[in-house]
């Protein structure tokens, strides 16, 4: 009865040749085992499932860089491309108006220095283009969506790099800035074990005490810190509305369009987000400051899940049979 | 246009790389198995019983499973008893191929080992 539920919740993950080759034969064996403890046949099957999915990555990873003609690495190679241009575009604005005291500096380390600032916000958002932009004249089926999340998971991996590397990069652009080799860091170029130690620090205080300066101040940091989570994590929810919006109508006509809409309309609206959160912060005391942070990211995850619900990927198309 | 190129280089390099013909391999397990297939046709757990230690139960049924996609050996399921429900168990032998790759193999061994070993 037990191998027979295992074999159930099996058959929903495994694929029909694991099955066939190596979860049926080992729980069929185990019904021959008479003068042994059943624990031990299924810690083999255990066993056995780690090492035919260790081994048989080469292969998937094979299968997902070939299969939909190469669809996949088109999209890591537009999320890349799409990513950088907006940062360095993003950084052309700050660099018109750099000081002159860093006229003498090199414009490649300056653009260096203000690049991950600008990748965090880019790297997350040119899912929004790469994906329908990849996937035109394509059937979104089950597995290139499965796919697409999978190359979102990878971006989440790269922002948590730029994000991290993000405090440092400011500090040396503000030392530049300044002259001042001993400028003293803001909550911009704090870590995030020093955002967190400046949090806990602040909240010694107990609430009545508190000045309402301090009070902001802990709330704006706190809010700090939960944006920069939300921020990493942002390419999952960007890459769900992107699959939203490619499996929609207009994106399946217009795939250029559509991503450079839902582009264009994202970056502003998180600014526009960023700016009217700063001024609610102080007037709404009692909202906690995680809940600005995660809402845009919640809503974003929610429009994406509705699109694709309304317009769900198709299976995969079976393969021509004679007709009988 | 320098990232088309790139994915071009890369997609021309793997399309290489796996066009590329090796001629077969067996590894130790794999001989093993053929081995013990080359004479009776037997069932996973048969086949551990028989190798005396040399092949365990949690890596068998993947050896074998990758040896089917080699085309080493095949497969049947047997028809269970009367009466007696459940999955039916899976029997293996050694397919002619398999068995011209093990003493191909073989001879290949004895011919690049050590004189002394010989």
């Amino acid at each position: 009865m037990t191998a027979e539920r295992i074999r159930r919740v099996l058959a929903r993950i495994c694929s029909e040749a694991t099955l066939t080759r190596i979860v049926d034969p080992i729980l069929a064996d185990m019904r021959w085992e008479r003068d042994r403890p059943s624990w031990l046949g299924y810690l083999a099957l255990l066993k056995a499932l780690a090492v035919h999915s260790t081994l048989s990555i080469p292969d998937a990873l094979g299968r997902a860089w070939r299969d939909d003609e190469h669809a996949v690495p088109r999209i890591a190679g537009l999320v890349l491309a799409s990513a950088l241009v907006a940062a360095v575009a993003l950084t052309a604005l700050p660099l018109t108006f750099a000081p002159f005291s860093m006229k003498s500096v090199p414009l490649v380390r300056l653009v260096v220095l203000l690049l991950p600032q600008a990748l965090v916000l880019t790297l997350p958002a040119a899912l929004l283009l790469a994906v329908p932009v990849a996937l035109r004249n394509r059937a979104l089926t089950r597995t290139l969506a499965r796919r697409t999340v999978a190359v979102s998971i990878c971006c989440v991996a790269a922002t948590l790099v730029v994000m991290l590397w993000m405090p440092e990069a400011n500090q040396s652009y503000r030392v530049l800035a300044s002259g001042n080799p001993s400028v003293p860091r803001g909550p911009n170029e704090w870590g995030f074990a020093t955002l967190r130690e400046q949090i806990d620090v602040l909240n010694l205080t107990s609430e009545d005490r508190m000045t309402p300066e301090a009070r902001n101040m802990s709330r704006r940091l706190e809010y700090a810190y939960h944006v920069r989570v939300a921020l990493i994590s942002a390419p999952i929810y960007l890459g769900l509305l992107a699959l939203g919006v490619t499996g929609s109508p207009a994106g399946r006509r217009r795939p250029v369009v559509a991503g450079v809409v839902a582009l264009v309309l994202y970056l502003p609206w998180l600014f526009e987000i960023s700016e009217a959160t700063t001024a609610s912060l102080e007037r709404f005391p009692s909202v906690p400051p995680q809940v600005y942070a995660w809402t845009p990211m919640l809503v974003i995850a929610a429009v994406g899940l509705w699109l694709i619900a309304r317009h769900p990927p198709a299976d995969a198309q079976p393969p021509i049979t004679e007709a009988r | 246009m320098a990232l088309t190129a790139v994915l071009r280089y890369v997609r021309f390099s793997i399309d290489v790389a796996s066009s590329t013909r090796h001629p077969p391999r067996l590894s130790d397990k794999e001989r093993v198995i053929l081995e013990l297939l080359s004479t009776e046709e037997l069932y996973g757990l048969e086949l551990v019983a028989a190798s005396r230690g040399r092949l365990k139960r949690g890596t068998v049924y993947v050896t074998l499973g990758r040896m089917e996609q080699k085309g080493y050996v095949s497969a049947r399921s047997e028809p269970s008893p009367e009466g007696a429900g459940g999955l039916p168990r899976r029997m293996y032998s050694a397919t002619p191929y398999g068995i011209r790759v093990m003493n191909a193999w073989s001879t290949l061994l004895q011919h690049l080992s050590p004189e002394h070993a010989r």
